[in-house]
């Protein structure tokens, strides 16, 4: 498979994100309100750690039994008159969607917001065969006008200005605009409206999959994901496989933490449950409802204990607005679709190209505030370690690396080069790199130069441990401690 | 790719062959606590209450009444305050035991239905085409006069099937004399309910569904918390993008 944006690396697009003063604060200023609000809503709410143990034991519980679950969703949607295909990967789930475009003669698809469509490449596809492919999620839409990617997974366009969004809407329109949000938005409704009436195709992502009844669930706040079910001739779904939960009980478990973990929203504005397509009698929704369910990558991760639990991922976004990585370089530094922390392990475990995205995996500090904010307990910050294990263990690490390490294992596994290797970075501190001051000009030639660019090293003594330890021995053996006969233990009053 | 090989390899990497009967469950549903205190614990709500101060957070109104000819008064002045144009609802039979049918009769409302009477007005045309539906059922109407009708819709009014307290949320199951366009294209969204179909939590809902039979699972069911919002532009909270800008819920109290 091939999600990719982009070829270059990593720290060459933090770079690019980090030049650009607007997306940085927008970044902070988006992230921080995000986890604000998450904070709030869950702290209200109450009981929030026995809420993600229950939203972690759901999740776990049906992908470990996958196979049960997702065959009775297939089955129960088909009953319900939904065509279901299965997609084993990018090309697979393009050659379905286009065949239904075809077959349908249809000439405008009208998007709501579905990762796994943008993770196959669909509009692209769709547009290369002379549809028109069409985002109405607004920031989506945003985002499309001005040919680029989303930056979040909620808010996509967080990188755009209003004046930038006037611009593209007053080009998309012909038509003057002032660049408040009323306006903006006004426009956005006028101009999607007639799209809506056009379009033969409405696609749609799936949040969850209902076993029990075959049941596509979407959750949103602008209402396009009920526009294009409602509108739209012919309803195409795209769910990654590990979109399913077992009932209806269990959506009140989701319902419950996907929106507070989001937006901090006790509830999306609209949750709708779609069974298929119109019955028979019935006035609107769509005449014909296929379902795509697309495995890609994903079943690599069902039975290994490192990362099965990868696919507990209920998609809200909480793990980027936590992540100090991201907060500072934004979504588009990951050159995939999904960023951040759970992008940082996704995308090399999805990708075939694993020497090229297994680099994301080192997007971290480890600190594991994304495992601290996931409504379904992911442990993220141990996967980008397994990640990072496996990565060094294919040999695709570069050669300084690699030396630094043997030589790092030579120094550690026998005491006199110990001594030698502590001996020669002491020399090294105060020499050459600056003891407790900026980084000397020596140091900007050192293969360190990386690290003390941006750290000051913390002050060295110019005497090690091992050098003053004889000494320190004898002072103990010359004033022993004596405070547990001064009966201070006892001064908790009588 | 074939659903069996498909479900087949989910299996294989699980380490043994496709399930055939449902997998035992620890735990199911939402934590014990919840359902015994929807609200947290000793507090105790009054569900009218709680329904309007929560859809009112999310920019909805909540007009509770006595009774049906106080729902009448409410849409009356709702109507004066609006001054719309077209007024599109669902199957005229759906509202029985309401007492609406001025709405039909004096403001020229028009059910969206496939088949049956055209429910328009006696006097004055309504500016929403309805749907041909002299034609039979088996034929689709004219996806185009049903989009076109979208566009001029000012007011959809609806019964709601249940509310839930706890977060201000209406539910709406679509059947064939409830069509699903009535509570999203309008501008404005006028629901109506009856104090007995309040709920504290969701679950309350969803546990109604568990009884059905497979053949019984309605097309689309939409559970709706006040208007359409997005933060998109700058994070600036925008009401009304694509869904209705304002909803009202006229809510009957003590039946």
């Amino acid at each position: 498979m091939a999600h990719s944006t982009t070829k270059s690396k990593f720290i060459d697009r933090a770079a690019i994100a980090q030049g650009d003063d607007f997306l940085v604060n927008a970044v902070k200023f988006t992230t921080d309100r995000l986890r604000n609000r998450k904070s709030d809503s869950s702290t209200a709410f109450g009981n929030w750690e026995e809420w993600r143990e229950r939203g972690r034991a759901i999740r776990a519980h049906t992908i470990a039994h996958l196979d049960y679950y997702l065959d009775q969703f297939a089955q129960n949607a088909a009953s319900r008159g939904a065509y279901v295909h299965f997609a084993n990967d990018t090309a697979e789930a393009q050659k379905i969607v286009l065949e239904i475009a075809r077959k349908n003669k249809a000439k405008v698809v009208a998007k709501s917001k579905s990762m796994v469509s943008e993770e196959v490449h669909i509009n692209h596809v769709l547009e290369d065969e002379g549809l028109e492919c069409l985002e109405t999620d607004l920031g989506e839409w945003i985002v499309q006008l001005a040919h680029e990617t989303p930056s979040h997974i909620i808010i996509p366009a967080i990188h755009k200005t209003r004046g930038q969004i006037q611009v593209l809407f007053e080009k998309e329109g012909g038509e003057k605009l002032t660049d408040d949000t009323k306006t903006l938005a006004g426009f956005a409704r006028r101009a999607l409206r007639r799209k809506f009436e056009l379009a033969d195709i409405g696609m749609t992502g799936c949040n969850f999959g209902i076993a029990q009844t075959g049941s596509v669930v979407t959750f949103s706040n602008e209402g396009n994901a009920r526009m294009v079910t409602t509108l739209p001739k012919t309803h195409i779904v795209m769910m990654g496989m590990e979109r399913v939960i077992p009932n209806w009980d269990d959506l009140e478990v989701m319902t419950n933490l996907l929106p507070r973990s989001a937006t901090g929203q006790k509830i999306t504005v609209y949750v709708s449950a779609l069974s298929g397509p119109r019955r028979e009698d019935e006035i609107d929704g769509p005449e014909e409802t296929h379902i795509i369910i697309l495995d890609n990558g994903r079943s690599e991760q069902l039975g290994d204990p490192e990362f099965q639990d990868v696919l507990n991922c209920i998609r809200c976004g909480a793990c980027l607005n936590v992540c100090p990585v991201y907060r500072q370089v934004g979504g588009h530094s990951y050159g995939s679709v999904y960023p951040g922390p759970i992008g940082a392990v996704i995308t090399p475990l999805l990708q075939q190209d694993k020497k090229q995205w297994g680099e994301l995996a080192y997007a971290s500090t480890l600190c594991g505030a994304c495992f601290e904010a996931c409504p379904v307990k992911i442990p993220l910050h141990d996967m980008l370690v397994h990640l990072r294990r496996r990565y060094v263990e294919q040999n695709y690490t570069p050669l300084p690396e690699k030396l630094a390490f043997k030589g790092y294992a030579a120094a550690f596994s026998n005491a006199g080069a110990y001594k030698v290797a502590m001996k020669t970075g002491r020399w090294m501190q105060l020499k050459v790199l600056g003891n407790a001051v900026p980084e000397s000009e020596m140091a900007k030639v050192t293969p360190v130069h990386g690290w003390t660019k941006y750290r000051t090293l913390p002050e060295n003594g110019g005497k090690s441990f091992r050098d003053i330890w004889s000494s320190i021995a004898a002072e103990e053996v010359e004033s022993p401690r004596t405070n547990e006969t001064d009966g201070s233990e006892n001064d908790f009053g009588a | 790719m074939e659903r069996s090989d498909f479900i087949r390899r989910i299996a294989g990497r699980l380490g043994r062959e496709p399930l055939t009967i449902a997998p035992e469950r620890d735990v199911t549903g939402p934590p014990d606590f919840y359902i015994e205190s929807p609200y947290g614990e000793d507090v105790d709500v009054d569900r009218v209450d709680r329904f309007v101060t929560e859809l009112k957070a999310l920019g909805g109104e909540t007009i509770v009444v006595p009774d049906n000819a106080g729902a009448a008064s409410a849409l009356r002045s709702l109507f004066d305050q609006l001054r719309p144009s077209s007024i599109i609802t669902w199957d005229r039979s759906e509202f029985s035991g309401w007492d609406q049918d001025w709405l039909w009769d004096e403001r020229g409302a028009v059910s969206w239905r496939l088949s049956g009477e055209k429910n328009h007005g006696s006097e004055g045309s309504p500016a929403v085409v309805a749907p041909d539906s002299t034609e039979t059922a088996s034929i689709a109407p004219s996806l185009g006069d049903l989009k076109k009708a979208a566009q001029g819709a000012d007011i959809g009014i609806t019964l709601a099937d249940y509310a839930v307290a706890n977060t201000g949320t209406l539910a709406l199951i679509t059947s064939p004399g409830r069509a699903r366009s009535v509570s999203l294209l309008p501008t404005t969204h006028i629901a109506l309910l009856r104090e007995s179909q309040i709920v504290d939590r969701m679950g309350q809902v969803l546990d109604t569904f568990n009884t059905w039979t497979l053949s019984e699972v309605p097309s689309s069911i939409h559970f709706i918390s006040g208007p359409s919002r997005s933060s998109d532009i700058e994070n600036d909270l925008t009401i009304g993008v694509h869904g209705p800008v304002a909803v009202y819920v006229v809510l009957v109290r003590g039946v």
